[in-house]
């Protein structure tokens, strides 16, 4: 439910349930008020009849309308006040009076005297007010409608426009994220903050994305010296056994740092969506073009390759991040093929498989499969499990699926598409 | 044959140097963008290492300067950036090879041989050495005038070891070369040897020398 309806629907409730209690409380109320002032009215009138009565017989009492009958005889109650419906003929409606009914003696003689008064009057002002009530009191929740209608406007639009721009902001968008102001004081001091919060977000994003573009040629040009010196160093004569075996182990160090270097600096620039020259890709013609890389490679290792590859599926994308994906899925296929082993390759269904024969007869921990660090399978030495990680999160900044199966006695991969 | 080094770092610079000029190639070092465009207007090279990243400006635009000089030399990107738009715009822009840092010195050498020998036109594409010839156009190798039947991975190999001749190579080296940047050159280690005893075995059945010498602890040499 929206903050403002929230609020809204609380203001009205209670208007409303003050107005249901409120209303008929208030007419009950005056009601009774009234009724107190016409019964002392007809008190005078009771004082005054008896007055009169001792002067005049009561058959010669003339009263207005009728509304003081005298009759020789007593009521069982000596006073009582009520309300009783006659019948108007003039008007032919049914009238309420109020009526006071009292015994009194005149002369020694015992009478019953009936006093009556139209209450007419009184229950149309009564009614008229209540209707003034209610008028007054719908008129108040038309206003509290109205006003809330324009704090909408002048407080939760600008609410809203600010959630608006904050869901759609992207770190690594063009444009900045400028909030404008409003009337409002507190959308000011929040839009304000926003403002800085994401212009200062902005530039530590700004200068990471250039820190790991800087560490690259920083780190990668001290290892090409380092390269360098030891391709020379061996080249000296004469060079021990001991010295080769330490020199190569320095080589690889030094070739394995450089590898992991660019691979975590390709998973920051995925990670940073540093990739957004899309378009329309044919897998398989871009599985072919990856393969014949990988020619020598296989041929090393004598890797029989069986491709079903000839589907027309193609995806959206951009192409340096889909030849990282199949680069990757083959590079982990070849690498963890034991000699004379089997890669099978199936593009169909919108779906690239890629499948390799697996060195140990069981299925990998796929749990644990897509973690970077993970040396998954054999722990392979050497391997950075840094590759099927890269694989993962290309799937996920592009929705692609990638998942594992075993089966055929073979690891496979399967994205799709 | 002259060699312009245009990279920043001077003990890379350097090494690349010593390493060349042991090849006989004639070297020289530009640590700068303002140096290179000197030296570039002055003198003729047969091939430029080219590092994209230079203090004072971008290698590309060296890359674009020659072009409109119509300069006939070959160029190698040497660069550490690894940003795929570099490599392209590079060799759009008429690079004739592409190298990421760190490199080994043979591979750099073996690229440079190749970029010089294609940009020959006095048709000599090929090379010998005695009763070894290699075609590096049709990528076929010749013993005493007759084929030789090679696997495609085999003729790399032994290009491999012709152009670095006389000098050690490591298993490494070479695995990291057949690899190429596709894939670890330790993931092959272990299967060089299978298939450098597989070539010395077909240049020995077709009557060639025994040139490749297995260097113990080492690697391997191709001596002549």
């Amino acid at each position: 439910m929206k903050l403002t309806n929230h609020i809204a629907l609380r203001y009205i409730g209670v208007a409303t349930i003050v107005l249901l209690i409120s209303v008929p409380l208030f007419y009950v109320v005056l009601q009774r008020v009234m009724w107190n002032s016409i019964d002392e009215s007809l008190r005078f009138q009771k004082e005054w009849t008896e007055e009169q009565l001792k002067n005049i017989s009561p058959e010669h009492f003339v009263s207005f309308n009728n509304d003081i009958i005298i009759l020789p005889r007593l009521f069982p109650n000596i006073e009582r006040y009520y309300n009783e419906k006659i019948y108007i003929p003039y008007d032919k409606e049914m009238v309420t009076y109020r009526v006071l009914e009292f015994n009194t003696k005149a002369r020694g003689i015992p009478y019953a005297v009936r006093i009556q008064k139209s209450l007419v009057e009184s229950e149309d002002v009564l009614q008229a007010i209540a209707a003034m009530q209610i008028g007054v009191l719908l008129i108040l929740l038309l206003s509290l409608i109205l006003i809330n209608r324009n704090l909408r406007k002048n407080v939760w639009i600008p609410f809203y426009k600010t959630l608006d721009k904050l869901r759609s902001y992207r770190i690594d968008g063009e444009e900045s994220f400028n909030l404008s102001t409003s009337k409002i004081e507190e959308i000011n001091s929040l839009n304000r903050s926003l403002n800085d919060l994401t212009k200062h977000n902005k530039e530590i994003f700004t200068t990471q994305k250039e820190f790991t573009e800087n560490a690259s040629h920083e780190l990668q040009t001290p290892l090409a010296t380092m390269q360098s010196s030891l391709d020379l160093l061996w080249q000296t004569s004469p060079l021990s056994e001991e010295q080769a075996r330490l020199v190569q182990n320095l080589t690889e160090t030094n070739i394995r740092m450089s590898k992991l270097n660019k691979a975590l600096l390709l998973l920051a620039k995925i990670d940073n969506n540093q990739f957004t020259d899309k378009k329309e890709i044919s897998v398989g013609k871009l599985t072919k073009k990856i393969l014949v890389q990988y020619e020598n490679n296989f041929a090393l290792k004598n890797i029989q390759i069986q491709k079903d590859i000839s589907s027309v599926v193609t995806v959206f994308a951009d192409e340096t991040i889909m030849e990282s994906l199949i680069g990757n899925l083959i590079s982990n296929a070849f690498r963890h093929t034991p000699l004379n082993g089997y890669v099978e390759l199936q593009i169909s269904n919108n779906s690239f498989k890629i499948g390799n024969t697996a060195k140990e007869q069981q299925p990998l921990d796929k749990e644990r499969l897509f973690c970077r660090f993970q040396k998954q399978q054999y722990n392979v030495q050497n391997s950075f499990g840094i590759g099927l990680e890269i694989c993962h999160h290309i799937c996920i900044k592009s929705g692609f699926e990638i998942h594992y199966d075993f089966s055929d006695n073979k690891n496979w991969f399967i994205v799709k598409f | 044959m002259k060699i312009l080094i245009v990279e920043d770092e001077e003990m890379l610079s350097e090494n690349i140097a010593l390493y060349l000029k042991q090849e006989n190639y004639v070297c020289e070092i530009a640590q700068n963008f303002r140096t290179a465009m000197d030296k570039i207007g002055g003198f003729d090279y047969d091939c430029i290492l080219l590092d994209i990243t230079l203090p004072d400006g971008n290698g590309l635009n060296i890359l674009r300067e020659l072009k409109k000089e119509k300069k006939s030399n070959g160029v190698i990107i040497i660069s550490a950036k690894n940003a795929l738009d570099d490599k392209i715009e590079g060799l759009n822009l008429g690079a004739d090879d592409y190298l990421d840092k760190p490199f080994h010195l043979s591979e750099l050498s073996a690229r440079i041989t190749a970029v010089i020998r294609r940009r020959r036109f006095d048709g000599s594409s090929n090379i010998e050495v005695n009763e070894l010839l290699m075609d590096t156009v049709a990528r076929t190798v010749f013993i005493n005038n007759k084929p030789l039947d090679i696997t495609k991975m085999q003729y790399d190999l032994l290009l491999y070891f012709v152009v670095n001749k006389n000098r050690v190579l490591s298993k490494l080296a070479i695995a990291e070369h057949l690899s190429g940047d596709k894939a670890d050159g330790f993931d092959n280690y272990d299967v060089v040897y299978a298939h450098i005893k597989n070539l010395k075995k077909k240049i020995a059945e077709a009557g060639g020398n025994d040139y490749i010498k297995s260097i113990y602890g080492m690697g391997y040499k191709f001596e002549v």
